[in-house]
């Protein structure tokens, strides 16, 4: 069976994540904290969401010399346009998630 | 200790993501680069070993590979791995003549075992895969390549074998042999195992060339123990 895509509950809770400020640039260790994911599910979920240009990218050079530069994720204008759809709450809400 | 578990938290990730190069994958240099925001050795730890599979996969395969370059990489994984438990655990071999029947039949395949039994030793009893040293009658074909037998143990070290009247005994106690051959007979010269050796037999006592012919084996010389026979792959049944 098909599954429709973007609505795993990880992939939901990036969404979610990256929605809070939708127009700013956010860190992974942000995300990671804020999704409750280890960088293990989020990364993969970045990267798929970039592959399809629904997030995008850009390089920090870090503020501490000798450090790494940090990576930073943005949602597009598609991506927020398919965040806010798959976040929205059901216009029928399922009995499962009814509370 | 503490900053210690942090610092090889971070040479393992950074390793892992770069190997000897002086850069990695996008994403692997994307987690490397958050590394330094967790708090603490736990969380640094955390981060690592989840971060690994970031790193290893956008190294190995592509993070967001397509499902076909997955399939490949997993089947490329599986044969490796079947060569590897193959060559190292367990193998499967052919038997080539009919020595061992009715056990094993010419045509069948059979599972070996190449490692438990030099943990448990091997027991009287056992089928054991072997090849014989080169200077021995019998250790190679006409062509030289060395020949590999497949025979019962039948004495272990100190065991004093002989026959009479066509069965054998081992230390004076006839042997009962359920895997013969209805109304078979042995004929043997008397032997003591000598330490760190095996008299074997072939079921098939009339046809079959083993430690009566050749001698005791060397069991260092044994490569494997039969754990199971799966039958002729293909060809007339029975």
């Amino acid at each position: 069976m098909p599954r429709r895509p973007d609505t795993s509950p990880q992939t939901l809770r990036v969404f979610a994540a990256l929605l809070l400020d939708a127009q700013d640039w956010h860190y992974g260790y942000g995300l990671a904290k804020l999704t409750g994911l280890a960088p293990g599910t989020l990364y993969p979920i970045l990267a798929r969401l970039v592959a399809r240009d629904l997030v995008e990218t850009r390089w920090e050079p870090s503020s501490h010399p000798g450090r790494p530069p940090r990576h930073l994720y943005r949602l597009t204008a598609d991506g927020r346009e398919l965040a806010r759809a798959r976040t929205a709450p059901a216009t029928a809400p399922s009995p499962r998630l009814a509370t | 200790m503490r900053p210690r578990v942090r610092s090889a938290a971070r040479t393992v990730l950074a390793w892992a993501v770069r190997g000897r190069q002086e850069q990695g994958t996008v994403w692997g240099e994307a987690v490397l680069g958050e590394f330094e925001e967790t708090s603490g050795a736990w969380e640094a730890v955390r981060w690592t070993a989840s971060g690994l599979r970031v790193a290893l996969r956008a190294r190995l395969i592509g993070l967001f590979a397509t499902r076909s370059r997955r399939l490949v990489a997993a089947v490329a994984l599986a044969i490796v791995a079947a060569f590897a438990v193959n060559w190292l655990a367990v193998g499967l071999a052919y038997i080539p003549s009919t020595s061992m029947e009715p056990t094993l039949r010419a045509g069948d395949r059979i599972l070996t075992d190449k490692i438990t039994y030099r943990w448990t030793g091997l027991h009287r009893g056992d089928v054991v895969v072997f090849s014989l040293p080169a200077d021995r009658r019998y250790a190679t074909f006409a062509n030289g390549e060395p020949i590999r037998f497949i025979k019962r143990v039948v004495g272990l070290p100190g065991d004093s074998i002989t026959c009479r009247d066509g069965r054998v005994y081992r230390d004076g106690v006839p042997l009962a042999e359920p895997y013969e051959p209805a109304g078979s007979r042995t004929e043997c010269a008397q032997v003591t195992v000598p330490a760190g050796s095996l008299y074997v037999l072939g079921d098939d006592r009339t046809i079959s060339r083993d430690s009566r012919d050749f001698g005791t084996v060397p069991i260092h010389d044994v490569s494997a123990r039969l754990v199971t026979r799966i039958g002729p792959l293909s060809g007339p049944p029975g």
